[in-house]
C-alpha cells in the first residue's frame, strides 16, 4: 500500500512538473514599470504599465476622449505611494497609496488621487470627498513614444514629478515635511557665535585657521578659512541635540547636504561655549577650537 | 594629510572614511566590509534602565581581545563603567537582536563592539562624557543627538 502511494505520489510530482507555467513569463502591450524616489526621509514610489503610442496620432481628444477619467498608464491603475505625508501642487497628501487619475480635456486637465489603490483602468473612480482633486496644465512636449512617470527634478525640500506620453506632459510640485529644523534662534545662537580658533589634526592637518560663526536669516552660519572640503568655507551649522551640530553644505546659499561624519560638539555643556571639538566617526578628534 | 586647500568635496567625504580607518590601525579591506553610516538603522526604542546589580564581569578582557588590538583601551573603558552602558540603547541596528539589552551587551561575548564602526562610536562617546562629568540623561541626549533617536 505505501509502495503505491509512493508511485501515485511521484507520477503526479511529474505531472504538475510538465505543466507550463503561463502566469510567470507573458508579454504585454505595456509592460509594468516603476520609479521611485527618497527626499530628506519622504519616499514617493510610482508604480505603473507603461503603453506605447504605436503611430496614434490622436491620443488626447482621441484615444482617451476628453471628459474621461483615464489613468495615466495602463491595465491596473497607476498608483503612488507616500511614507510621509506630502504637498502636491499645494495640496496635501496624506501618506498612503493612492490611484492615479487624469481627466483630460482641450485645457486644464484634473488631476485625482484616489485612496483606493487597486482598480482597474477601465474603471475609473467615481467623485468622492476622500480623493484629493485640482487642476493641471498639460504642456506641448517633445514627443514621447513610452509613457514615462520621472522626477524630472530633485531639490533638498522636494521635487518635480512629470508625466509624459506623446505630445503633452504634466508636472507636479511636491514639497516634503522638512526632517530637522534648520533655523537656530537668535537666543540660542548667542551661545556659539564669535571667532574662535581652530587647531587641526590628524588627516585635517596640524595647522591653525581662523573659524568665525555668525547668526543670519535664523541660520548659524560658520565660515572656515582654508576648509577641508570647498564648500565648507561657508555653511550653516545644523543643530541635532544641546551644544551639538553637523555641518550643512550649501549650494548658492541652498542646503543640499548634511554632513553627518563630521561633528561640532561645543562645550562647557550649559551656557556661552569658550570651545569646541570637532568629531568624525569613532569619535576621533581631528580638530579644537578655542574661542578668541 | 589633507592638501587642505586643493581637496574636492567629494575627496574630502572620502578621507573622512579613509581618515577613520587609518587612525583606527585596521587594514581598509577589513574596514570596507564593515563601514556603516553613523545615521540610527535600530528600530526606535527608549534607552533602558540599567540594571541595579550589573557588573562588566562579561566583558571581553584584553586576552579575548588579541585580534582587536584598536579596541582594547575602548573595552578597558567600557568595563569602568558596566552601570552607564547598561543604560544606552545601541543604534546600529542590533538592539533588534533576541539577547540584546543594552550597549554593554555590544562589548560582551559575541557582542558587535569588535568590529562595528557604531557601537566603537557610541561607546567612545559614552566613555569620553562619562569622565567629563556628564550624566547618564545628558550622555543618553548626547546618544540621541548624534546618532538618531532610534
Amino acid at each position: 500500500m505505501t509502495r503505491r502511494l509512493a508511485l501515485t505520489l511521484v507520477a503526479f510530482a511529474g505531472t504538475v512538473a510538465l505543466v507550463p507555467c503561463s502566469t510567470h513569463a507573458q508579454i504585454r502591450a505595456s509592460e509594468r514599470g516603476g520609479v521611485s524616489q527618497t527626499i530628506d526621509g519622504t519616499t514617493i514610489a510610482i508604480d505603473y504599465a507603461r503603453p506605447q503610442a504605436r503611430g496614434r496620432s490622436e491620443l488626447y481628444g482621441g484615444e482617451i476622449p476628453y471628459g474621461k477619467i483615464w489613468t495615466p498608464g495602463a491595465n491596473w491603475a497607476t498608483t503612488i505611494e507616500i511614507n510621509k505625508d506630502i504637498t502636491i501642487n499645494g495640496h496635501a497628501l496624506p501618506e498612503g497609496k493612492y490611484s492615479v487619475w487624469l481627466q483630460v480635456g482641450e485645457g486644464d486637465w484634473t488631476a485625482i488621487f484616489d485612496p483606493e489603490p487597486r482598480r482597474f483602468h477601465l474603471m475609473g473612480p467615481p467623485p468622492s470627498d476622500e480623493q484629493v482633486r485640482f487642476a493641471v496644465s498639460p504642456q506641448a512636449a517633445p514627443h514621447t513614444e513610452i509613457l514615462t512617470w520621472s522626477f524630472h527634478e530633485v531639490r533638498p525640500t522636494g521635487t518635480t514629478l512629470r508625466m509624459a506620453w506623446g505630445p503633452r506632459a504634466v508636472t507636479f510640485d511636491i514639497r516634503v515635511q522638512p526632517s530637522r529644523d534648520l533655523t537656530v534662534s537668535a537666543d540660542l545662537a548667542s551661545r556659539y557665535v564669535g571667532s574662535y580658533t581652530l587647531q587641526l589634526m590628524g588627516p585635517f592637518g596640524d595647522g591653525q585657521v581662523s573659524f568665525d560663526l555668525v547668526h543670519e536669516n535664523d541660520r548659524l552660519v560658520g565660515h572656515w578659512e582654508n576648509p577641508p572640503s570647498p564648500r565648507l568655507g561657508e555653511f550653516w551649522l545644523i543643530s541635532l541635540g544641546e551644544g551639538m551640530f553637523a555641518a550643512g553644505e550649501l549650494d548658492d546659499g541652498e542646503l543640499f547636504d548634511i554632513v553627518m561624519d563630521v561633528i561640532f560638539e561645543f562645550s562647557p555643556y550649559e551656557g556661552r561655549a569658550t570651545a569646541f571639538d570637532l568629531r568624525v566617526l569613532g569619535d576621533a578628534l581631528w580638530g579644537h577650537g578655542e574661542r578668541r | 594629510m589633507l592638501d587642505l586647500a586643493s581637496t574636492s568635496r567629494r575627496g574630502f567625504v572620502a578621507s573622512l572614511a579613509a581618515g577613520v580607518t587609518g587612525m583606527l590601525g585596521v587594514p581598509r579591506s577589513k574596514m570596507a566590509m564593515e563601514w556603516c553610516s553613523p545615521v540610527s538603522r535600530a528600530t526606535p526604542g527608549p534607552h533602558p534602565d540599567p540594571r541595579p546589580d550589573v557588573d562588566a564581569s562579561n566583558v571581553l578582557t584584553t586576552e579575548q581581545l588579541e585580534r582587536y588590538s584598536h579596541v582594547i583601551d575602548l573595552y578597558d573603558g567600557i568595563r569602568a563603567i558596566p552601570h552607564i552602558a547598561d543604560g544606552i540603547r545601541c543604534k546600529c541596528g542590533c538592539a533588534d537582536l533576541p539577547d540584546y539589552r543594552s550597549l554593554l551587551t555590544c562589548f560582551e561575548g559575541g557582542g558587535m563592539a569588535r568590529t562595528c564602526q557604531i557601537c566603537q562610536t557610541e561607546g567612545r562617546v559614552v566613555v569620553r562624557l562619562h569622565k567629563a562629568g556628564r550624566t547618564l540623561d545628558q550622555i543618553r541626549a548626547a546618544i540621541d543627538a548624534r546618532f538618531g533617536n532610534g
